[in-house]
């Protein structure tokens, strides 16, 4: 690791405390049975094909005051932060002139986001794959056209992270875009499913992605699928799987992400609605506000003419 | 109609307010925004808390890690203090590695927390040269609408106060080390320091101070961030930084050290209670 002048730097050799602790050195059997029981419940006491629900009263858009859109999405522990600014000119001269407007997409990991140990500051090859999807995932749905030579910039934050932190940012980037008035064909949506020994488990936690990914048996499916969907269109932007699973399972998994992604859609829309009537009441308040000021200004101005004209 | 104002002439906008007695947020000149403060707010981190001042939102994550103390310093634990601020906060900073106004920022704020003694660095170590807790506290800024020390200063003592440490056995011997999670004690913390940011206007007559200004009358008073940082810690000063800006009326600077005093009981208040 190379030494960090901008940052304060903790001694070289420090390790998570966790490393030491009992849970660590669980097998693959044993988180197996702790995280799925016999009756097909998880350990949070979903059912195997029961989504975690975006919550409308919680996330919500338009919550940073400084960018021109933003998103928070909630997803019971997974909690992502999203803005986007306006878009500005690409300049410099080795640049050509790009007919599609160009997206620049970072996420990013808080340091103390996941649960194993702690993300440096310095980004990492993680969040570079994760930009480059999100990035992928948003380009086909922004109408690039409306803005030939401009970039815009999306960057989404990651505060917690509890399994599905791809298809969190998607949905958060989708919403922040809305919000930000930047015009997009359709609606995005994604979803994530985990394959453990052949079993579909929707929308996994941390703790089950990683169990998805540390599999011994190779003759069983294993793995983790993100989609990104466009409900109306009835179009993929992004499609990502790693682990081994066969061709069948992957069709299938396909069929149920697509619906996943529509029960999603509808409850995105509702969060759009909301922001739309919340931000109508508040430029009704601020309206108000205004005209009282300018009153008052202008009965300054008036003090002051008089002033005026009798000297 | 007033935001395009703001937009062509923000010098004369802000003039026209500061002229009436009053600030463009409809607040007094001496007055703060009101505080929300949330305590463990994110399981994954050990100890964290969520601050929003007006717009300004900080978030502080505590994450612990073990290492062997440093030779010259056998007895000593680690509390490592980085504040990151964010392309996401605000359209002026770009992403890459921290700017510097980001580092100076950031090395405030650890001045602040390591004069004032608030963590004896002793209470860290567990076993003398072999092994030592390192606090890494990492503070975010979510939203960047002016003094961000205060608020990064109050989240972090608010998760300080909240950390525990899980009991740690080692084995002299075999140099092995054990640590039970469900048997966990509260981390001591001795100090208070609370931060009060002012911006100082140079008006044609006379210097005016704004309490916690926001971005916009930061830049319009041309300082780096806030112009004056106040520190008290529990009755005592422990810090005053003055970055730029007009010179401070003798008269207001009693004053000024006054109204920080009060906004100190004040945030001292609000943290008792989010963490009661």
């Amino acid at each position: 690791m190379p030494f960090d002048y901008r940052r304060f730097n903790g001694p070289e050799d420090s390790v998570s405390y966790k490393r030491f602790s009992e849970d660590f050195l669980r097998t693959y059997d044993e988180l197996y049975k702790d995280l799925l029981d016999e009756n097909g419940k998880r350990k949070d006491g979903r059912a195997l094909n029961e989504a975690r629900s975006l919550c409308t009263s919680i996330s919500r858009t338009n919550i940073v005051s400084q960018a021109k859109g933003s998103a928070y999405v909630e997803l019971n522990k997974t909690k992502v932060i999203c803005s986007v600014f306006d878009p500005r000119e690409i300049t410099g001269h080795q640049n050509e002139y790009s007919w599609f407007g160009q997206i620049y997409c970072e996420v990013k990991f808080a340091p103390f986001s996941c649960p194993r140990k702690r993300r440096q500051l310095v980004p990492d090859s993680d969040e570079k794959a994760l930009s480059a999807d999100l990035k992928k995932a948003l380009e086909t749905v922004v109408r690039r056209d409306k803005f030939p030579n401009f970039q815009m910039d999306i960057f989404v934050y990651i505060l917690e992270h509890d399994g599905g932190c791809l298809s969190a940012a998607i949905n958060a980037a989708g919403l922040a875009l809305a919000d930000a008035v930047v015009p997009m064909y359709d609606i995005v949506s994604a979803s994530s499913v985990a394959i453990i020994n052949d079993q579909i488990i929707i929308d996994p936690t941390e703790a089950e992605e990683h169990l998805a990914l540390m599999y011994t048996d190779k003759e069983k499916n294993h793995g983790l699928v993100t989609m990104c969907f466009m409900h109306h269109l009835k179009q993929f932007t992004d499609f990502r799987q790693i682990g081994s699973v066969d061709a069948e399972c992957v069709l299938k998994v396909m069929d149920i992400l697509e619906k996943e992604c529509d029960k999603l859609m509808l409850v995105i829309k509702k969060i759009m609605v909301s922001n739309v009537v919340r931000q109508h009441n508040e430029h009704k308040v601020l309206l108000e506000e205004a005209k009282f000021r300018e009153e008052v200004l202008q009965s300054k101005v008036e003090e002051w003419r008089k002033l005026l004209n009798a000297g | 109609m007033s935001d395009v104002y703001k937009v062509i002439h923000p010098n004369k906008y802000f003039n026209d307010y500061i002229s009436l007695n009053v600030r463009p947020d409809g607040r007094k000149f001496d007055e703060q925004r009101s505080i929300k403060l949330n305590a463990n707010a994110i399981s994954n981190a050990d100890a964290s808390a969520l601050i929003k001042c007006g717009n300004t939102t900080v978030v502080c994550g505590i994450t612990l890690e073990l290492a062997t103390p440093k030779a010259e310093e056998p007895d000593h634990g680690f509390l490592v203090t980085n504040v990151e601020l964010l392309p996401l906060c605000s359209s002026k900073f770009k992403p890459g590695p921290p700017s510097d106004y980001a580092q100076v920022i950031s090395n405030t704020v650890n001045d602040i927390i390591k004069n004032s003694k608030c963590i004896d660095l002793k209470d860290l170590c567990i076993v003398s040269d072999k092994l030592a807790w390192v606090l890494y506290c990492d503070m975010v800024c979510l939203d960047n609408d002016g003094s961000i020390i205060d608020a990064c200063i109050t989240t972090l003592i608010t998760s300080l106060k909240s950390l525990s440490l899980p009991a740690v056995s080692f084995d002299v011997e075999t140099e092995e080390v054990k640590v039970d999670i469900s048997n966990k004690t509260l981390l001591k913390v001795t100090g208070l320091p609370v931060a009060t940011s002012f911006a100082i206007y140079q008006s044609p007559e006379s210097n005016i101070v704004l309490t916690d200004p926001t971005t916009f009358e930061e830049e319009m008073c041309g300082g780096i961030g806030a112009n004056l940082i106040v520190c008290w810690n529990q009755g005592l000063l422990c810090g005053v930084q003055k970055y730029g800006g007009g010179n401070i009326p003798t008269e207001s600077q009693k004053n000024l050290l006054q109204v920080a005093k009060k906004r100190s009981k004040l945030v001292e208040e609000v943290i008792e209670t989010c963490l009661s």
